[in-house]
């Protein structure tokens, strides 16, 4: 079974008076420990496409099933569940809370999951060693440079063990090594845990790594390649 | 819960500008209302202190119907009696005393005027009330207190014997009108009393209960027995004993708030209007609660929405920023609380003099007060206090925390 399906899936924003097709009625499955890519121009509907398999939004029409389960029939603490337990993100801007050292941005999942403190600790100094961050526990956002803070937005999204990491333009903002050191990184994520990596990306390096491309135009999936 | 809690005392320890600016604000204005409330406190203490003893007493027993008709031939029969009975209900700690208020004419070999004659036990009377301690004593012949005994002495307002253009060792005639017919009686004036009430001072006089009962032609009588309590808390139970010990006599057994309606409204009052002072303010310090941690939450949309992002529930979020208004209420209650208290103590040790700004002495519902005024402390008021400004506290981030709560996260995290 996908780890992901979504079917005929529309969604459309009013900008005044002007009606955005985001996307048009998109088909998609995505197996459990592909490293699938979404490729496309801006405006493609790429992130907006994330938004909707991360239940962050919600469609127009159409469904999208996560672990088989219709996101449309959830209620809002069961979606919330869902991106707790089985869900990682990783966003374009980092968005890491900028009163929270790396440390307590990547416990704040476990946290909130009531994770044993004794635990989490484990599990908070393993995953930062793992995106090298070891020694830079107690600084907050805005003592880490970009490359770092991409780092521990990866360590949160990947701390809590999820099924299934959504990263919208991870390496948009770094420098070129320290997007590929990146992109090497979730690779062995990927190999080594067998986490299910989809990416919204610009970049021809995550295209060369990924294990599948899809190409989206004007909201449509124009091509759909495995390698 | 407690890993929302962590979560909550971070927001507020990393955001430490932020929460001292609003625990200021809250503890700065529960500060304020602890103080003003114990300053007022104090002030309806001093004030009821004073009518009580100089007016009635914590328990009154006077004739019947004396307080709706009161005419100066309404006395208490059978003095003695009564007396015995009330020293035995009030017990050891209960002090009692007996007045006698005859209205008439006092006369001078130069002048006449009006007087409000009180009859008194020289000896009780200085155990409740002030009179005594009013005394001129200066000048080349001052005067003396009244002795138990003496039933031609006489105690004269200052600007009374102004008025009548006497001195101590000068004779004055008390003249008035008797049941039968009109009564003269010659008194020696013993000293002279200096209150600052310009009523006191220009009609009061003082005398011997012996000599006002013989004044009005009846002896053992008197206008009121007064019963003053050292514990204002116990006036019920004395009153009510009272009532039952003297029940069959023609009298009636009131307590101060009922024998002096006036003053006793009058705190009522002022209480009320304070208290809805106080409610202004607590409203006003309310919206810059509300409105700081309104600015708080919209300053940290994009926070909210990364948290509901990853997976917290709109109910965690609410619960996270209503647990940061109860620590932050909490510790501002325990500031302003602590601060109320400590500017209250030189106002109860030194008092506030108001005589540069009201005169020496204020009167109040017929009462005058010393224009120093001392705070009392008010415990349950400033408990309540503190408790009020902690929930307000709470109700104010209850509306931020709901909003919270309601954010899309995809648009929230795009909020610059």
């Amino acid at each position: 079974m996908p780890i992901v399906t979504v079917r005929d899936l529309k969604r459309t924003y009013q900008q005044g008076q002007l009606e955005v097709h985001a996307l048009r009625g998109v088909d998609l499955d995505i197996e459990a420990g592909e490293f699938t890519a979404l490729m496309g121009p801006s405006g493609s509907g790429k992130t907006t496409l994330l938004n909707q398999i991360g239940a962050l939004d919600t469609p127009s029409s159409g469904s999208v099933l996560v672990d088989g389960r219709e996101l449309a029939g959830m209620t809002k603490a069961q979606l919330s569940a869902l991106r707790l337990n089985r869900l990682g993100f990783v966003f374009q801007a980092y968005n890491l809370i900028p009163v929270l050292t790396a440390y307590e941005n990547t416990e704040f999942v476990l946290m909130m999951r009531g994770m044993p403190q004794a635990e989490r600790r484990e599990r908070v100094m393993r995953t930062l060693a793992a995106v090298g961050l070891e020694g830079m526990e107690h600084r907050r956002p805005a003592e880490l440079s970009g490359g770092q803070q991409q780092r521990v937005a990866v360590a949160r999204a990947i701390v809590g063990e999820p099924a299934l990491v959504l990263a919208d333009e991870p390496t948009a903002n770094l420098d070129s090594k320290t997007g590929n050191d990146l992109i090497a990184l979730m690779r062995r994520l990927n190999a080594e845990q067998g986490i299910t990596f989809v990416f919204a990306t610009h970049d021809p390096k995550v295209m060369e790594a990924a294990t599948r491309v899809v190409d989206m135009v004007d909201g449509e999936v124009s091509s759909d390649t495995r390698k | 819960m407690l890993g929302l809690l962590k979560i909550a005392a971070r927001n507020l320890s990393r955001n430490l500008r932020r929460t001292l600016i609003t625990a200021t604000a809250i503890a700065g204005g529960l500060s304020l209302l602890v103080w003003a409330d114990t300053l007022a406190q104090g002030t309806y203490k001093g004030l009821i202190q004073r009518g009580v003893s100089e007016l009635a007493g914590h328990v009154v027993v006077q004739a019947e119907g004396y307080q709706d008709d009161p005419d100066m031939h309404l006395l208490v029969p059978d003095l003695a009696a009564v007396e015995a009975t009330v020293r035995s209900v009030g017990g050891p700690e209960a002090r009692v005393t007996s007045r006698v208020q005859v209205q008439g004419l006092l006369q001078s070999t130069k002048n006449v005027s009006g007087v409000a004659l009180l009859g008194i036990d020289p000896v009780t009377e200085a155990t409740v009330s002030t009179w005594h301690t009013k005394l001129v004593t200066e000048g080349d012949e001052p005067g003396a207190w009244l002795e138990p005994d003496d039933d031609r002495g006489i105690v004269l307002g200052i600007k009374l014997a102004e008025a009548l253009e006497v001195e101590v060792g000068d004779k004055v005639v008390l003249v008035l009108q008797g049941r039968d017919e009109v009564i003269n009686q010659l008194f020696r004036v013993r000293g002279l009393l200096r209150t600052g009430e310009d009523n006191a001072d220009g009609f009061m006089a003082l005398t011997t209960v012996a000599a006002a009962q013989a004044a009005l032609e009846r002896p053992d009588t008197a206008t009121m027995v007064t019963v003053h309590l050292d514990d204002p808390a116990a006036v019920p139970a004395v009153r009510e004993a009272l009532d039952a010990a003297l029940a069959g006599s023609p009298v009636e057994v009131l307590p101060w708030q009922e024998a002096l309606p006036e003053m006793y409204r009058y705190t009522i009052l002022d209480r009320q209007s304070q208290l809805a002072m106080f409610f202004v303010m607590a409203v006003i310090v309310a919206m810059g609660v509300l409105n700081t941690v309104l600015m708080s939450v919209m300053e940290r949309v994009k926070e909210f929405g990364v948290m509901l992002a990853l997976g917290t529930t709109p109910w965690q979020v609410f619960r996270i920023i209503v647990l940061e208004g109860i620590v932050l209420g909490f510790f501002a209650m325990l500031a302003g609380g602590a601060l109320g208290i400590l500017a209250t103590v030189p106002t109860i040790t030194y008092g506030i003099d108001y005589a540069q700004w009201m005169g020496d002495n204020i009167e109040v519902a017929g009462v005058t007060m010393d224009a120093q005024v001392y705070a009392a402390w008010n415990w349950p008021g400033t408990i309540g206090f503190c408790i009020c400004a902690w929930l307000m506290t709470i109700f104010a981030s209850l509306w931020p925390a709901w909003r919270a709560s309601r954010l899309a996260p995809v648009e929230a995290m795009r909020h610059v």
